[in-house]
């Protein structure tokens, strides 16, 4: 009975060890199961509390005096919207430092927008493409400013088009394809080819199978690179530009032709600016090779320098009448 | 020296309700840590998602200065999914360009957050000053590398939490039971 009593007592004091062992040794591995898991390092920053009823619009800014007006500048969409603005970023920027005024920057997706802003004298000046500008110099009242010097000349090419692995050669061969034009009012990029369709003998409604109009010279060049379109006519300073900064865009298409050369897209101001201000934005321009800051942004551009225009250097760009 | 001797009913009793207790508030730290920030991450990847989606849609829109485009694809974004709480866009001179408030963007919220140079993303916590209990997580997302404006969207954290209450809640309640039963056991078996 006595050995019974003790062999109870010693298991009962064992099974009480066992208990307290085991809940010790469960609490620290939750604990620190608990304190090691979960891993995401918690945000040092404080909440901050904002008042959503508080809905008032802060002070209108009173008018800056006319020395700080900013300047706007409209870049016509020769290239897709986001491209337009990495290209030209940095030329804005030199012309605002170096006249001292904050310059708007002013994109609108069609060419004929651009001439309507400048019609209504709400552009200083304005990147416009060469079919726009013969269109629009006597329409909306546009002035040649300065034109870009590329490889030695202001004059440009556009090219035709098409797929790489295309059954197509000449330009003949897009009777019944479909096609891709850019704007209604690109020289390039529409008047060239509607030029040569007309040549033929023939309409853009008959001659092709269909026609867009992508509204940027590189969205022409990936419809054509995924065969979307059979062919397109582009800019060809925007072949070139991409053929020397980004290769791999047009290693899909094949050129098939080029057009004869025309007059260079210009800088154009409109007729009713202020005579001081357009002085000092030509003068900002036609220094711009001969400053290093200016030298390095032309040469991202594949720009030489600016010169003054030539008016008669339009007379072959052929807008299309009655569209 | 009378030695104080428990009942064993109550030794059981007292060693089990102080087991469940210690056990039952680590694993709620655990449940938090495991639920709650996965929840959490999850929340901030979509939101991050619909901000950079929103962010790309917009450049050409900021750039043609098209509000009109810009207020359609916000509404779009917040009819497809009603957790959003705000959505607004701020042009490069952090001005409000499009948003999903009912009146005007409080200045305030503006100011809370932005994205800083070189950063592809910041989020911060907001707490509305009438609600303290309620937090929003704000994210800002650069449009074009920061160089045309900026998105920012508010997702509320309610329906996290709400899910993790929903799982203490279940935990609380498996712990009442066994406690329960521990004690039943202890009276049958003291």
């Amino acid at each position: 009975m006595r050995g019974c009593a003790v062999l109870t007592s010693i298991g009962y004091s064992m099974l009480r060890m066992c208990l307290i062992r085991l809940f010790m040794s469960g609490l620290a591995v939750s604990w620190s199961a608990a304190i090691g898991c979960g891993g995401r390092t918690e945000k040092n920053e404080p909440p901050i509390v904002v008042d959503f009823t508080e809905s008032k619009l802060p002070a209108e800014k009173s008018a800056p005096p006319d020395s700080l007006k900013p300047l706007n500048v409209a870049i016509a969409g020769v290239i897709s919207p986001k491209e337009t603005f990495v290209y030209y970023e940095e030329m804005i920027q030199y012309i605002s430092a170096k006249m001292g005024r904050p310059i708007k920057f002013v994109q609108k997706k069609t060419y004929e927008e651009v001439n309507v802003l400048i019609g209504r004298n709400e552009i200083d000046f304005a990147f416009v493409c060469s079919g726009a500008y013969a269109e629009g110099r006597s329409r909306h009242g546009m002035e040649l400013l300065v034109v870009p010097v590329i490889q030695g000349e202001p004059f440009y090419q556009s090219y035709i088009i098409t797929h790489k692995t295309s059954p197509i050669h000449r330009f003949e061969d897009f009777k019944g394809r479909s096609f891709a034009f850019s704007d209604p009012l690109s020289n390039s990029g529409y008047f060239y080819a509607v030029n040569r369709v007309h040549g033929l003998g023939s309409t853009v409604d008959e001659f092709f199978s269909k026609t867009v109009f992508t509204y940027a010279h590189d969205y022409s060049i990936q419809m054509v690179a995924k065969r979307i379109v059979d062919g397109a006519c582009i800019d060809g300073l925007i072949y070139e530009y991409l053929k020397t900064f980004h290769p791999d865009r047009i290693e899909d298409i094949r050129i098939i032709g080029k057009s004869e050369k025309f007059g260079i897209p210009p800088v154009v101001v409109p007729w009713a600016i202020d005579v001081r201000t357009k002085q000092s934005i030509q003068n900002v321009l036609l220094e711009m090779d001969r400053d290093p800051d200016g030298k390095e942004i032309l040469s991202k551009l594949l720009i030489d320098k600016f010169q003054l225009g030539d008016e008669s250097n339009y007379a072959s760009v052929k807008p299309i009448r009655n569209r | 020296m009378k030695r104080f001797s428990l009942p064993l009913f109550w030794k059981f009793t007292i060693a089990l309700t102080g087991i469940v207790t210690i056990f039952g508030t680590v694993n709620v730290v655990l449940i938090w840590r495991e639920v709650y920030e996965p929840l959490g991450q999850e929340l901030e990847s979509r939101g991050l998602f619909i901000a950079r989606n929103l962010a790309s849609q917009a450049v050409a829109p900021m750039l043609y200065d098209d509000v009109v485009t810009l207020q359609k694809l916000i509404d779009n974004v917040r009819e497809i999914d009603s957790t959003i709480e705000y959505i607004f866009i701020l042009n490069g001179g952090k001005e409000v360009t499009a948003h999903s408030f009912q009146d005007a963007v409080p200045p305030a919220l503006i100011a809370a957050n932005t994205v800083l140079p070189g950063k592809e993303t910041n989020i911060r916590s907001i707490i509305p000053s009438e609600r303290r209990d309620y937090v929003i997580r704000d994210m800002a997302v650069p449009i074009l590398d920061g160089r045309i404006g900026a998105v920012r969207i508010g997702l509320a954290e309610k329906p996290i939490r709400d899910k993790v209450q929903e799982t203490i809640n279940i935990f609380f309640l498996m712990v009442g039971a066994f406690l329960t039963i521990g004690i039943a056991g202890a009276f049958v078996f003291a």
